[in-house]
């Protein structure tokens, strides 16, 4: 089955480092808050904000998770040294996801999905399967791999540490305008290729995309 | 007209058993599952719920699928989608990996990711495509909420969901840091619990637009965040409740028809008290209110897809398995039942609530003989 999604809005982020100008001081007031935010939740609270829609139901993509808070609780572990509570909650899944609800007091439909180099074709597609009960949905794609032991699990070449991809997005009737060549982006995660060049072809316009779910 | 989901079959393993029907009679019974285990966190003997095979926990998930394929030949593996929620995926193995050799040399992204558990499967049997949910202690029932919109919006006939997490290490030093890893057996719903018993577990369901014998209709799924906290719920459970009100409205049944609440239960200080006056608020003091970790042990990402299928045995056998190691609970008003009930259940509702404020209910009914 196909659904068509209008595209209404698309922002991006990228860095072969860290991003920066994600404007955590002002999207989040609570220094306490802010300082425990991972990468991957500055991102998404960043790209949502620059979305505007903060009580829409959101679906987050993230191909490998939070794996800097994971190999940290594993060396912790190792060591035999007491594992630190602010590492074990932001080392599931979902962590940018609840800092989203948290810090937008968004208390709607809000979920993670991966699917490690198709992560893109995840998020849109459970995008595509949800408008068709909601109004407006924002779709972001993520992945901030600076993390510990990179240097041995990076093993496709990603020189893109940290990049973002955000997609405002509604169900329609009409035509698709958008036609996507499934480009790949050299120094890139292959989680992001495909959000990643929806936006580059749209830019500041919109556009109607076909999803076949 | 959207089309009626049925969840057709299912396949369990957990501490209480190795199939769905061992478990349920596990629950009957109304005896813990849960042992104690060294070697999970350094000077303590862990109560933790461990499936009781010395089976790889990867080989457990093929044979379980395996044999709920060779239950359903109606159900086309390359025609058919396969929806895991899983809040650790392959992590298990990059522990193993990484305490043998202190570094990732030897360990593949594949392995470890979220995606493994799906690729296993999808590889192995031939599914058509799978995705993955994590969204902590909710990751399967989210599963199923996704598996239902794909089968009632008629864009698929059947669904696999697959509800399947290890036990890891990570889980256990993770929650024991928090405070809420009980180190003695859990005690959902009394007044005097101290926290979870960690677990693992696997739950397959099959899901279609087809009745078969035996099978309980999928009426609703309810999907809330609390907007509040990381790690505690919030206090005055709005978020829990949004997701059971959520529920009701879209299986279009009034409160007074739950006739079991298969609660979240976890055993821990918060949710318990937030739980029971939730459902105290929203029911009353009428249906059967269970936890069922109080024998299987909290399975994370798995335990809603596990718990629905307890839900779904319920109903087929119109009987409630017992509170186990309640004798004072928080709520004396609500329906704890302490022996094995024998009832006309019609209706179920199975929650599940999580890490960083997710919650989902989920509503099962009866199917009439017609």
């Amino acid at each position: 089955m196909q659904i068509n999604l209008e595209i209404l809005r698309c922002v991006c982020v990228e860095d072969n480092e860290k991003c920066d100008a994600l404007n955590e001081k002002i999207i989040v007031s609570d220094m306490l808050l802010r300082r425990r935010l991972t990468r991957n939740a500055r991102i998404v609270l960043y790209l949502n904000d620059q979305i505007g829609e903060k009580q829409s139901p959101v679906v987050i993509g993230n191909a490998y998770g939070e794996v800097h808070e994971t190999f940290a609780i594993l060396k912790s572990i190792a060591a035999q040294e007491t594992v630190s509570p602010t590492q074990f909650q932001n080392s599931v899944h979902n962590t940018p996801a609840s800092y989203l609800s948290i810090v937008g007091q968004n208390k709607g439909y809000i979920t993670t999905v991966s699917d490690l180099h198709n992560t893109s074709e995840a998020v849109l597609k459970v995008g595509a399967v949800k408008s068709l009960n909601m109004e407006l949905m924002v779709l972001i794609v993520t992945d901030a791999i600076d993390f510990l032991h990179l240097d041995e699990l990076n093993r496709c070449g990603i020189t893109k540490k940290e990049c973002g991809v955000a997609l405002l997005v509604r169900y329609t009737t009409k035509s698709s305008t958008i036609t996507l060549a499934n480009k790949q982006y050299d120094g890139y995660s292959p989680s992001v290729w495909k959000m990643l060049e929806i936006s580059e072809k749209l830019g500041d316009a919109t556009g109607i995309i076909t999803i076949d779910v | 007209m959207k089309d009626a989901v049925y969840l057709n079959e299912m396949r369990c393993a957990c501490a209480a058993g190795l199939s769905i029907e061992e478990i349920f009679e596990t629950l009957l019974e109304g005896t813990s599952a849960i042992t104690f285990h060294e070697g999970y966190m350094e000077g303590s003997s862990m109560p933790l719920g461990k499936i009781p095979s010395e089976i790889d926990f990867f080989d457990i998930l093929h044979q379980n699928v395996r044999e709920l394929l060779e239950a359903t030949p109606w159900l086309i593996p390359c025609e058919t989608m396969v929806v895991v929620g899983s809040s650790v995926g392959g992590m298990c193995r990059a522990e193993k990996k990484f305490f043998r050799d202190g570094n990732c040399k030897d360990l593949h992204v594949e392995e470890f990711a979220l995606r493994a558990v799906a690729s296993e499967i999808v590889d192995a049997f031939g599914f058509k495509s799978a995705l993955s949910f994590s969204t902590a202690c909710t990751s399967s029932s989210v599963a199923i909420d996704y598996a239902y919109d794909l089968i009632s919006h008629g864009i698929m006939k059947s669904v696999v969901v697959i509800g399947a997490d290890e036990l890891s290490q990570s889980a256990v030093n993770g929650f024991d840091c928090l405070g809420i890893a009980s180190h003695e057996l859990t005690r959902p719903f009394d007044n005097e619990r101290i926290g979870i018993n960690v677990a693992e577990g696997i739950a397959i369901l099959a899901l279609s637009n087809q009745k078969t014998a035996q099978c309980v209709e999928i009426l609703g799924c309810g999907l809330s965040s609390d907007a509040y906290n990381i790690t505690h719920p919030h206090p005055e459970g709005e978020g829990a409740r949004a997701a059971m009100l959520q529920a009701l409205e879209k299986a279009g049944i009034n409160a007074s028809l739950i006739d079991y609440i298969n609660a979240h239960g976890t055993g821990t200080v918060a949710n318990d008290e937030i739980e029971s006056a939730s459902i105290h608020e929203l029911f009353g003091a009428k249906p059967f209110v269970v936890s069922t970790k109080a024998v299987t042990g909290h399975t994370l990402g798995a335990c809603g897809a596990l718990e629905v299928a307890i839900s779904a045995m319920s109903i087929r056998y119109n009987v409630v398995p017992p509170c186990v190691n309640l004798t004072d609970a928080i709520n004396p008003l609500l329906n704890h039942p302490l022996i094995p009930t024998s009832a006309s259940i019609h209706y179920v509702m199975s929650n599940a609530f999580g890490f960083g404020g997710g919650n989902a209910a989920i509503i099962l009914g009866k199917v009439n003989a017609d």
